[in-house]
């Protein structure tokens, strides 16, 4: 029968740590990829500490990775459904995502963020856009906010 | 602070570089963080129906508010150099030179694609490629399309072409001058698609030679008339060709089209087409435009290769000529597709040539017995030996699963009954009929 399943060990910010399938990380992110070509992976002592990545956003990152290796025959609309309903969370969750995908390189996390942010943006008015990311400070003076207003009044 | 406002430039600016560049541009107002970010963006898209007419800005109009924010935005631009460009739009006369200006700007050492779509509103100004654009050896992607020609710049000789990274050249409605896009794409040695689309020299082109070791797809579409002498194709890795020749020139060479998977071929000079269908040994899909029909037709039947991996055929007729249809269906064992579509424009024509009327077929096409599922007829128009060729396919098609006919309301009358009492040997056939839509 086959050797078991190769596992590695991840440590978030918290301390905690999680046993991930080697396979599932190593198809997904660059980072991990690399630590494992390399050899700077020891399985028998090491763990990878994630000091940038809370608990709560690493798990969710494995369960993304999980679910894209195990399901990646699925078809294109059940894997769709399956990420709208996995990013839909709040936006401090989402900026939490977008930096642990962009830290351990997972290009098509990346993209699905991404896309979603962009999607927050596209057609929007500039009172919007600061309304959806709580951009209540906008740094300019009184003056150069009425300046800009003048001179881009469809942006407004 | 708000947390999207917290993330790092890298970012953010990967967020900026999913949005067309006029809503990209729009930040700069959203809030101090954002400002200074649009200037550091690699990939500027411009498309000038993105900024519509506005009564804000009565004085101005929108083409020149246009090219005034791409300006805008080009000449506060920052590093990191511009990776993409795309720009599409209208314009006024002596616009010529600020497009040229914009095109000097972008082109740097880390330029990867370039992509004009321009239309002007009058004739005569065209806008002129800077000889930079062909040295920029970072270049993946060219795409040019109307009003621009390409002409050796006086101040610089026809050296320091360089374009080794270029994988796609599209030239749409292009004039170059005297033997320029030949030398052009003698430097292009790592090139895998071409399209070159009623790309007109200037005076006089000898000839010109489409030879890539790399190339794997072919668009050729000439107005080039008798200016172009001579035309080459040597291509080993192509698999897609699409040419289109519409005034002839005297002599075309072909060479290695063996791997070519699927190609259109829409020449009339009966010699060209049998040289095409020659160096096609492993086609399986295969489209003759109306040109052909005008001229192979005529080509005895020996000439024409058997081809012998073709499993979808399409012919574009101008009249239900049936002995065309069969001795086309003899050369091809394989075929599980034939697809016959009528020329819209010629609707007049509807019997072929007494000499070329229904004749009874000496041995039935190996397709029909083995291979031959389905057989499309598009935009039909009734003819003299449309019955005997229906009855017939219908009688030796063993393995048919469906006879398709897109008919005209007008025309059919009494057709589709009468076709569904004719005699059928694959049990499993259908006949579907459906109705030409109205134009």
């Amino acid at each position: 029968m086959g050797s078991p399943v190769k596992k590695i060990m991840l440590c978030s910010s918290e301390k905690e740590i999680f046993s991930v399938e080697e396979q599932v990380m190593v198809q997904h992110s660059v980072i991990i990829n690399n630590m494992i070509e390399d050899g700077s992976y020891n399985h028998e002592e090491s763990k990878i500490p994630l000091d940038c990545v809370d608990s709560k956003t690493l798990k969710k990152v494995i369960d993304y990775c999980t679910h894209h290796t195990h399901h990646h025959n699925d078809n294109q609309e059940d894997l769709e459904a399956w990420d709208a309903q996995f990013l839909n969370v709040d936006s401090n969750g989402l900026y939490d995502l977008l930096m642990a995908a962009n830290y351990l390189e997972i290009r098509n996390l990346l993209d699905l963020i991404y896309g979603t942010i962009k999607n927050m943006i596209k057609g929007k008015k500039i009172d919007e856009i600061r309304r959806i990311f709580n951009i209540k400070d906008h740094g300019f003076t009184p003056e150069e906010e009425e300046q800009n207003r003048k001179e881009y009044p469809h942006f407004y | 602070m708000d947390r999207i406002s917290d993330l790092p430039d890298c970012i953010l600016l990967h967020i900026l570089s999913f949005l067309p560049t006029k809503t990209a541009f729009l930040t700069t107002v959203l809030s101090r963080r954002w400002t200074h970010l649009c200037h550091h963006l690699q990939h500027l898209h411009f498309e000038q129906n993105q900024f519509p007419y506005r009564n804000t800005w009565p004085d101005v109009s929108t083409k020149k508010r246009f090219l005034a924010t791409v300006n805008w935005i080009l000449s506060r631009h920052k590093a990191p150099p511009i990776r993409t460009f795309r720009l599409t739009c209208d314009l006024n006369h002596s616009d010529e030179y600020t497009v040229e200006w914009f095109i000097r700007k972008v082109s740097g050492p880390n330029l990867e694609e370039l992509n004009l779509h321009l239309s002007f509103c009058c004739s005569g100004p065209k806008v002129a490629i800077p000889n930079g654009v062909f040295s920029c050896t970072s270049l993946v992607t060219l795409r040019l399309k109307g009003g621009l020609i390409i002409t050796p710049s006086p101040s610089a000789p026809s050296c320091g072409y360089d374009l080794p990274s270029l994988k796609t050249l599209q030239l749409y409605n292009v004039k170059t001058s005297d033997g320029k896009l030949e030398e052009i794409l003698s430097h292009c040695t790592a090139l895998e698609t071409l399209i070159l689309d009623s790309v007109c020299p200037y005076f006089f082109e000898v000839q010109l030679s489409i030879c890539f070791p790399s190339l794997k797809s072919l668009h050729f579409k000439s107005h080039f008339g008798e200016t172009l002498r001579l035309l080459v194709i040597d291509t080993p890795s192509l698999k897609r060709l699409d040419i289109q020749v519409v005034s002839g020139f005297r002599e075309i060479r072909v060479r290695n089209l063996h791997n070519v998977e699927e190609a259109s071929i829409d020449i009339h000079k009966q010699s060209f087409v049998l040289e095409f269908l020659v160096e096609l040994c492993r086609i399986r899909i295969l489209e003759l435009g109306s040109s052909v029909f005008d001229c192979l037709p005529e080509a005895p039947q020996h000439s024409i290769p058997e081809l012998t991996c073709l499993q979808r055929l399409e012919l574009t007729v101008r009249c239900f000529d049936t002995r065309y249809i069969m001795d086309m269906l003899h050369k091809c064992p394989m075929l599980k597709l034939l697809a016959i579509g009528f020329n819209a424009l010629q609707y007049i024509i509807l019997d072929p040539h007494p000499s070329r009327k229904w004749e009874h077929p000496v041995r039935v096409p190996t397709c029909l017995a083995s291979h031959l599922q389905v057989i499309k007829i598009k935009r039909y128009v009734e003819s003299r030996d449309d019955r005997d060729f229906f009855a017939y396919v219908l009688q030796h098609g063993l393995v048919l699963e469906s006879l398709d006919i897109q008919v005209d309301r007008s025309r059919a009358k009494g057709f589709p009954e009468e076709l569904s009492l004719l005699p059928r040997s694959s049990k499993a056939c259908q006949i579907n009929f459906c109705w030409i839509p109205k134009s």
